[in-house]
């Protein structure tokens, strides 16, 4: 051996040393293998992922170090097909940490080789690109979400390129838009050929703010599809990017079809003016509560009768708004609790009411009534009617034939109990006389009050409808009342003082007639001592200064007391009750219903002992 | 003879008591409330027949009312009258002490057989 070959021996281990700390040093995996797959060199890269010495690696394959035997004959198979091939491939595969089962990704370079002696080796240096995958498998994962949300949200979606004047969409866009994949990009003033024209000035005037830096673009507004339908859609979108000169350049957005909404919204605002009109018509107060059970509406009507502002009730609970109400209540007429109301309105009995008495503002009756709601932001609403006129009018219909029931009674009872005392008893002639008159006077009596009752009752029902007004010659009426008075025995005509030029009232001939006659009768029943009756015409003017006829009959008999007065129209009132003076009690009654559907009044001015004065007022004609 | 007093403001229904009660019992009328308490003082009467609506400023429940609430008149028999006969009022009558209550019409059978009834 010289010193060349020594030199040259020195100079190659020199290389060898520097070879082996260039693959060492390497991040890249490199080593080479055999045709059996087994290990001639690698470097600490792979011993790495092996979990071994670089010097450990050296004919042993990869079965020794990776337990995925998939991919152990994945890497076997690969590298013999190279090498069968002889050309230098770039592969990409994965290798399964041995220890920690990480997942590296390679991309890697195979090169066949042969040696001297025709064996067959191949070098592999791998590149570990696991962070490119994974980037690049999160940017496929993102791309998916966004598509998978844009699809479930039916979102279109558009971006505009402003210096081309190009809008590219999503096939959602062209799908809202009803219109073919061809469209996924148009120019766009097609655009604006589709805005509804009604819209078309405001969609732009929002667009240029949004172009020129005035903020987000968004819009609510119509669109006018190819076939002429018309759809609401909601349009978002804003500038991405700009130029050095803040020169718009991209735009993107989303729009979405709310057309139903919109519909929807339509219906709500029709239904709520609806509502709204009703509860503003309605004379029944309504008042409504939200899902917590506290006030959240008032109609105008239940502040009307209450008094109640509803500014005062928002928001309350039910036992506040229940003690509030009760404050303007009668002592004995309080609401007893809404959830007591609640408790009585079942299934059965859906429309349960109870009846309130409010004291202020006025005396009134109030039905009170709840209806429990389905909706989820309404729990349940009370009405409230005001019934204090039926209330009354039931009360004074029961008043009324209780009364009358009771005046019926007292003439049947004397029929009835002195018929049974003829019947049973032996009596002398003047007894039975006697008892049989009285049965005479209590029949009449009895037909006197039922056809009195029916009078009336005819005059109220009818409200004066079967009325007939006419111009009526008043001298002539009373003229005609007094001739067919049937004159108590013993007694003179009534004076009559009336003016020679004839008054003419504008009144009901017969109606009128029955008016005087009843006042005419009184006033000779009451004046049992005999005393002069008089009937006197006079002129004056009512209140609105429309001229006025009165008929006024004056008697000179027992009067009345103030008291006795005040009572005088009340129905079965007799200022007499010792049953000397026969009457029904109804006869004043019927008196003013008639003079008051004629538009008059009745005047009556008495003194006790002296005798009374009753004027019927009627219109002049 | 046994004293009955009839308060009524209609003549002709205290005459058909009276006629009805017949000749054994000694009988003073009353037209209103105010009378009727001062014949209960004065006669002392063992039975009366009271009309529950009269004038006057006593009505016959109230009467009722004074005669069952004092010890020396308590034990007077009382027959309220009445034209209204709701039964209501009978009840009511008959919690505030009335003996009888009788509706109209009534006749003089229904009044001899209560007051013999009562009186033994």
């Amino acid at each position: 051996m010289n010193a060349n070959t020594g030199l040259l021996q020195a100079e190659l281990t020199q290389a060898n040393a520097l070879l082996r700390t260039v693959i060492d040093e390497n991040p890249n995996i490199i080593f080479m293998k055999d045709w059996a797959g087994k290990f001639l060199i690698g470097n600490r890269a792979l011993a790495a992922l092996y979990g071994t010495t670089p010097e450990n690696l050296v004919g042993k394959d990869d079965g020794a170090f990776n337990k995925n035997a998939e991919q152990v004959e994945f890497f076997l198979k690969n590298v013999q097909a190279i090498m069968s091939q002889s050309e230098t491939q770039v592969v990409m595969e994965e290798s399964t940490h041995a220890v920690t089962g990480d997942v590296t990704y390679f991309q890697s370079i195979k090169k066949p080789l042969t040696t001297k002696d025709g064996k067959k080796q191949i070098l592999v240096i791998a590149n570990d690109v696991s962070e490119i995958k994974r980037v690049q498998q999160r940017l496929e994962e993102s791309e998916r979400r966004l598509r998978y949300v844009l699809d479930a949200t039916c979102e279109g979606i558009w971006d505009w390129d402003i210096k081309t004047g190009v809008v590219t969409h999503n096939q959602q866009w062209c799908h809202i838009a009803g219109l073919d994949d061809q469209y996924l990009q148009h120019p766009v003033e097609v655009f604006s050929t589709l805005l509804h024209e009604d819209d078309k000035a405001c969609v732009m005037t929002r667009l240029q703010s949004c172009l020129s830096g005035g903020g987000r673009y968004q819009s609510e507004h119509r669109m006018r599809w190819r076939d002429d339908r018309v759809v609401w859609v909601l349009d978002r979108g804003d500038v991405v990017e700009r130029d050095s000169d803040g020169c718009p350049v991209r735009m993107v957005g989303s729009f979405v079809d709310i057309s139903e909404r919109k519909a929807a919204e339509l219906a709500l605002t029709v239904r709520t003016e609806l509502l709204d009109a009703i509860f503003e018509l309605s004379p029944d107060g309504f008042v409504s509560f939200d899902e917590a059970h506290r006030v959240s509406y008032v109609s105008p009507a239940f502040t009307h009768m209450t008094g109640i502002e509803a500014a005062r009730l928002h928001g309350l609970d039910e036992p506040c708004f229940t003690e509030l109400l009760a404050q303007g209540c009668a002592a004995h007429g309080r609401l007893q609790g809404v959830d007591a109301l609640r408790r009585s309105t079942t299934q059965n009995k859906p429309d349960e009411r109870v009846l309130i008495e409010l004291a202020t503002p006025d005396k009134r009756i109030l039905e009170v009534g709840l209806r429990a709601s389905e909706a989820s932001t309404v729990s349940q609403i009370l009405y409230f009617r005001d019934v204090t006129h039926e209330t009354e009018v039931d009360q004074m219909k029961s008043e009324f034939l209780s009364t009358a029931a009771h005046e019926l009674r007292t003439p049947m009872a004397s029929i009835f109990g002195f018929a049974e005392v003829l019947l049973t008893h032996e009596l002398d002639p003047v007894s039975q006389h006697e008892f049989l008159d009285i049965i005479f006077k209590q029949s009449s009596l009895m037909s006197s009050i039922l056809n009195e009752l029916l009078d009336l009752s005819r005059i109220e029902s009818r409200r004066g409808k079967d009325f007939v007004f006419e111009a009526t010659h008043a001298q002539d009426l009373i003229a005609l009342v007094v001739s067919g008075f049937k004159l108590p025995a013993g007694r003179s005509m009534p004076s009559l003082v009336m003016p020679n030029a004839p008054l003419y009232i504008l009144a009901d001939h017969s109606k009128a007639h029955q008016a005087i006659l009843n006042v005419l009768s009184n006033a000779y029943k009451y004046s049992p001592a005999g005393g002069g009756v008089q009937i006197e015409l006079v002129q004056a003017k009512d209140k609105s200064g429309l001229p006025r006829v009165g008929v006024r009959v004056t008697d000179t008999g027992i009067g009345m007391t103030p008291a006795q007065i005040e009572r005088i129209f009340e129905r079965f009132y007799r200022a007499d009750t010792s049953g000397v003076i026969l009457g029904t009690g109804l006869g004043m009654s019927i008196v003013k219903e008639i003079v008051e559907l004629h538009g008059g009044e009745v005047d009556v001015v008495s003194q006790v002992g002296a005798g009374t004065s009753v004027t019927l007022w009627l219109p002049a004609s | 003879m046994t004293t009955v007093l009839i308060v009524d403001d209609r003549p002709v229904i205290r005459r058909l008591i009276a006629i009805s009660l017949g000749q054994e019992f000694e009988i003073f009328e009353a037209q209103d409330g105010r009378e009727a308490l001062a014949l209960i003082q004065t006669r002392r009467p063992r039975i009366v027949f009271l009309d529950v609506m009269m004038s006057g400023d006593l009505d016959g429940l109230q009467v009722l009312d004074i005669i069952k609430g004092d010890p020396l008149t308590r034990h007077i028999l009382v027959a309220m009258v009445t034209g209204r006969g709701l039964a209501s009022d009978g009840d009511d009558a008959r919690r505030r002490g009335a003996d009888a209550y009788f509706t109209k019409p009534f006749g003089p059978h229904d009044v001899l057989t209560w007051v013999r009834s009562a009186l033994k």
